[in-house]
């Protein structure tokens, strides 16, 4: 039985880095699956462009290795037929590629990403779509051990399979002192999602004027929570007070600063771009250089990502979700997944910029590691041995993947979830309300889009109609630059119930 | 590569989490965000002092984003 399976594109590695570069790479690979064993898990490496291999497991080999359908369709087959306990992609998106899934605020260039490149439907039963609310049932624990886009060097690579190979849970106490980082205009959500955590919020950092050179005992932290701006192919993390956008934390004031086992949490734009820098002249981008300074992992966001500027929301949420499951013994794959169902189950229906967070945050690093080690609540016959206590774990993993798959399932098929290209007809009534809305806030609306909302069936019993949204409403606009210190108003995302507008969000500048 | 075209800001991200008034490249095929290599992608006046004019770069187009390594002022390419 096959606990992790390890999937890659070996002729893109040896494209990459050459047959003898690949060769080196496979031998990580192995030295991590007999490190895997002794932890009880039996790993098995499948390239998805190997069509002998592929045949055997009746699964269609991938022969263009950047066509995310033919990935996603490959990947499935696997699973299908294994059923790994964790998915672990070996590469960055030059070896498999993310998903294209489209962004549904994409509106250029106030919103500039046509795609919420994502690797969530890589954790999902349904078949690929470039839709991305057909994924909101994950159900597979799966992260992504990145190689360097771009790069023709293997040793980045197996530097992070030897991290992994070398992994090693530890008391909850050495993740309980966090270093987090806030841009000043976000403090009170930062220090909501610290209180929300670890119950105090004094070991937050703002920019400005803390920053980018932390000290050892600050960076060395176990658990980096980082609420700060980011930009596309940048390797630096900003600030905001006013107009003043200061460097916070910058990738190569990380390198070698950081302590093994650190696990990051960055809500910031683009944290998790593995963006090709070697025609930048930039280094590395700042999560390539976490997991080279031997972080277990890095959840990020590989485009723009979205979260009020009071109170929690969208990035925040799925944030602190994934270190709350970290901090509570969870493998970071499973963190991560059990993160992502969480947020889909806390919106009531998801409206698009939900949409845009659940598919665009991801997991870097091997998704199998436990960074904190947790005492089991049923001891093991032969729990003295090796071989009982894996049976043990065995027994309790499958137990907690049935119920995550029963969850996905059941979000699948009936998490309300708005859709549609945002085109839909809107009256003059909504139009009316929402300038009204967009009055209030302040807000010079330049375009306003509108989408269906998709449900699964509802008992009639629960089906009050009169109170069952029926259409979201984004309208993006700008708002007049002031010299007050509070963030500007600059999109409003409202819910439509039978004509009306009943509630609106509105999305501060942060 | 090159490209070349008028700079104008406007704002991009909004409502995100790196909303802000961007300087854009309005080229032939379409409007990039410009950046200077190893400038400060939300704030940085060289840039600011391009806008309303027109340039012609080289650098390195990454997704949106044109970064570039140096430019000449067309009217006086």
């Amino acid at each position: 039985m096959d606990d992790k399976i390890i999937v890659t594109n070996l002729g893109r590695l040896k494209a990459k880095y050459g047959l003898s570069g690949a060769a080196k790479i496979k031998a990580a690979v192995k030295k991590l699956a007999a490190a895997d064993k002794l932890r009880g898990l039996d790993t098995r490496l499948i390239a998805l462009d190997d069509a002998a291999a592929m045949k055997k497991l009746k699964a269609p080999p991938v022969t263009k290795a950047a066509d995310p359908k033919q990935n996603k369709e490959a990947i499935d087959a696997v699973c299908k037929k294994l059923s790994p306990d964790y998915l672990v992609i070996l590469g960055a998106p030059d070896v498999i590629p993310h998903q294209d899934l489209k962004n549904p605020v994409f509106d250029p260039p106030e919103e500039p990403d046509q795609f919420a490149l994502s690797d969530l439907p890589y954790a999902c039963e349904a078949p690929y779509s470039r839709s991305p609310e057909n994924f909101t049932g994950p159900s597979r624990v799966v992260g992504r051990i990145p190689d360097l886009t771009g790069s023709n060097d293997p040793s980045y690579l197996i530097g992070l399979l030897d991290t992994a190979t070398n992994s090693k849970s530890l008391p909850v106490s050495e993740y309980l002192r966090y270093h987090s980082i806030s841009a000043k205009v976000w403090e009170a959500s930062t220090r909501l999602s610290l209180d929300n955590m670890f119950g105090s919020n004094a070991d937050l950092h703002l920019s400005p004027k803390k920053g980018p050179k932390w000290a050892t005992n600050q960076v060395g932290r176990r658990v980096h929570f980082i609420n700060c701006h980011g930009a596309e192919a940048t390797s630096q993390f900003f600030g905001q007070s006013g107009q003043s956008f200061p460097i916070a934390h910058e990738a190569k004031l990380v390198k070698g600063k950081i302590s093994e086992g650190t696990v990051a949490s960055v809500e910031c734009c683009y944290g998790a771009q593995l963006y090709d820098s070697s025609v930048l002249g930039d280094g590395p981008p700042i999560c390539n250089t976490y997991l080279e300074g031997k972080a277990y992992g890095f959840f990020g966001s590989t485009t723009i990502a979205y979260g009020p500027a009071e109170g929690n929301g969208g990035a925040d949420l799925i944030c602190q979700f994934f270190v709350l499951q970290v901090l509570g013994g969870a493998s970071l794959g499973r963190a991560a997944l059990e993160a992502q169902q969480q947020f889909i189950a806390s919106a009531p229906q998801m409206d698009p910029t939900d949409v845009k967070t659940m598919a665009q945050f991801i997991l870097l690093g091997d998704p199998s590691i436990h960074p904190v080690s947790v005492v089991a609540p049923q001891t093991a016959i032969a729990a003295g041995t090796r071989a009982g206590k894996s049976a043990g774990d065995a027994v309790d993993r499958g137990g907690r993947r049935q119920q995550l798959h029963a969850k996905g399932m059941w979000l699948a098929k009936n998490q309300p979830v708005a859709t549609g290209s945002g085109t839909k007809k809107r009256s003059s009534s909504v139009d009316a309300s929402l300038k009204k809305i967009a009055d209030k806030v302040n807000v010079k609306v330049n375009r306003t889009m509108s989408f269906q909302i998709k449900r699964g069936v509802v008992p009639k019993s629960k089906m009050a109609k009169a109170i069952t949204p029926t259409a979201f409403h984004v309208a993006l606009g700008v708002a007049p630059m002031k010299k007050a210190r509070t963030p500007q108003v600059v999109a409003v995302v409202a819910k439509e119930v039978a004509g009306k507008i009943v509630s609106f969000r509105a999305l501060h500048r942060r | 590569m090159e490209l070349s075209g008028l700079v104008i800001k406007e704002v991009v991200g909004k409502g995100s989490k790196s909303e802000h008034d961007a300087v854009l490249l309005e080229a032939k095929d379409g409007k990039y965000v410009l950046r200077r290599r190893g400038g400060n992608p939300f704030k940085d006046p060289e840039l600011d002092q391009l806008v309303g004019k027109r340039i012609r770069a080289n650098g390195v187009l990454t997704g949106y984003t044109f970064v570039m390594s140096d430019w000449v002022e067309a009217d006086s390419a």
